[in-house]
């Protein structure tokens, strides 16, 4: 069993407005610094104004590209200090995020295939 | 150069398909001038919905940007009124006027990487004043929607010229109107460059707008901010508007409209209206449309 380290992002962003994709990169980086030091992330959301999907996006959603299988995030990835309705964004940015790595080839067809253009 | 004066005009200005329309329209009679000192002539415009400063914004900063000196005349003194209660016109030298009902969100022009302060602006001007009492859960739902509309702009528009915004809120129609505009490439050049797929305006539109598209290449996954914001605008009955190059996209309660304008707006706009005396509830849940 992993130990645990404790991320505040109002820590690793530098403030309490979390909204760019370049702030969720930098929580990201965090994160799988601790996960290569063998460490179990518990993600404080403490303290936070504003938040939005572009940030969890970079910040979370990447976690999903494959590079990390569901049971390991499981086991190595908590959140704490959230409210519900984060938690809701947070599960619709990860499911997105498990449909975009999954379908995104297949998004792309389908629109190659309806698409037409008659504007220069 | 040349000195002789050149005229365009202004008329009313609602947000509407015909106001964005008639921005386009300007924005192309524009296009042809070139270091020349060019009067905008607002005579025949009787009204100016305050939230189209935006849009109205990104047509002057490109005319500007081609060097051209604009000047603004014959503004009727309603719309001068509420054109200097926003602040558009301080930066054409116009005099500042005190926005005594405090229903403005006044007009700002940011760069990209200004997220932070964007979100300030917004954090401020969203509470007191004359702005509705709206519930917590509402105020924070319109203010993630404008912010995702910014940061979207911010990442794929390209704007050189910065991402314009404004709100104006009235009070006896209980909606809270707020645009944001770039001048960017257009959602329709940004597909096409990004992944060389080549459609209409309005296609770029509703490509955008489906669960899991987005420009965005690599490792970040995108494509959520416009779901959400589109499942908050109908739950509230709120109505939102996208308009993009010569795309027009509009969704109310009375329906959905997608269509094209005859002209090419030079960027990207997202208007959002929302019904400030709804007290529905704005959870978010975890998955929905299944």
């Amino acid at each position: 069993m992993a130990d645990h380290i404790t991320l505040k992002i109002f820590d690793i962003v530098g403030g309490p407005v979390w909204v760019s994709s370049d702030d969720g990169q930098k929580v990201f980086d965090k994160i799988v610094a601790a996960f290569r030091a063998d460490r179990a992330v518990d993600l404080s959301f403490a303290n936070r104004e504003n938040m939005i999907t572009a940030f969890l996006n970079a910040a979370i959603g990447q976690l999903y590209g494959g590079q990390y299988d569901e049971v390991f995030l499981k086991e190595h990835l908590t959140f704490r200090d959230i409210s519900d309705d984060d938690r809701a964004m947070l599960e619709r940015a990860i499911a997105n995020a498990r449909r975009y790595f999954a379908n995104r080839a297949a998004y792309d067809q389908a629109w190659r295939e309806v698409t037409d253009a008659d504007e220069e | 150069m040349n000195n002789e004066s050149k005229k365009v005009c202004v008329g009313e200005i609602h947000s509407s398909r015909s106001g964005f329309a008639s921005l386009a329209r300007l924005s192309s009679a524009l296009q042809g001038y070139f270091l020349d000192t060019v009067e905008v002539d607002f005579s025949a415009c009787t009204w100016f919905d305050a939230n189209m400063s935006a849009p109205l914004g990104v047509v002057l900063a490109h005319a500007v940007d081609n060097l051209n000196e604009l000047k603004l005349c014959g503004i009727n003194p309603r719309v001068e009124t509420i054109l200097a209660k926003n602040r558009f016109l301080v930066g054409f030298g116009f005099p500042e006027r005190n926005d005594t009902h405090g229903t403005t969100i006044p007009y700002r022009r940011f760069s990209a990487d200004d997220d932070r302060y964007f979100a300030a602006y917004l954090n401020q001007h969203l509470r007191g004043k004359g702005l509705p009492t709206m519930s917590v859960a509402l105020s924070e739902r319109f203010r993630n929607s404008v912010l995702e509309i910014f940061v979207n702009a911010a990442m794929h528009s390209d704007s050189k010229l910065g991402i314009f915004a404004c709100g104006q809120y009235f009070p006896q129609q209980h909606r809270l109107d707020f645009c944001v505009a770039d001048a960017g490439i257009g959602i329709r050049r940004k597909i096409h460059t990004e992944l060389g797929l080549k459609m209409n305006s309005d296609k770029a539109i509703e490509w955008a707008l489906q669960e899991g598209n987005t420009t965005k290449t690599g490792s970040v996954p995108g494509g959520l901010g416009l779901k959400l914001i589109r499942e908050f605008i109908a739950m509230n009955k709120g109505r939102i508007q996208i308009v993009s190059d010569r795309g027009y996209w509009e969704l109310r309660p009375e329906g959905e409209t997608l269509t094209r304008i005859d002209t090419a707006f030079p960027g990207t706009v997202i208007n959002i209206e929302i019904n400030t005396a709804d007290t529905g509830s704005y959870r978010l849940h975890a998955e929905s449309g299944h």
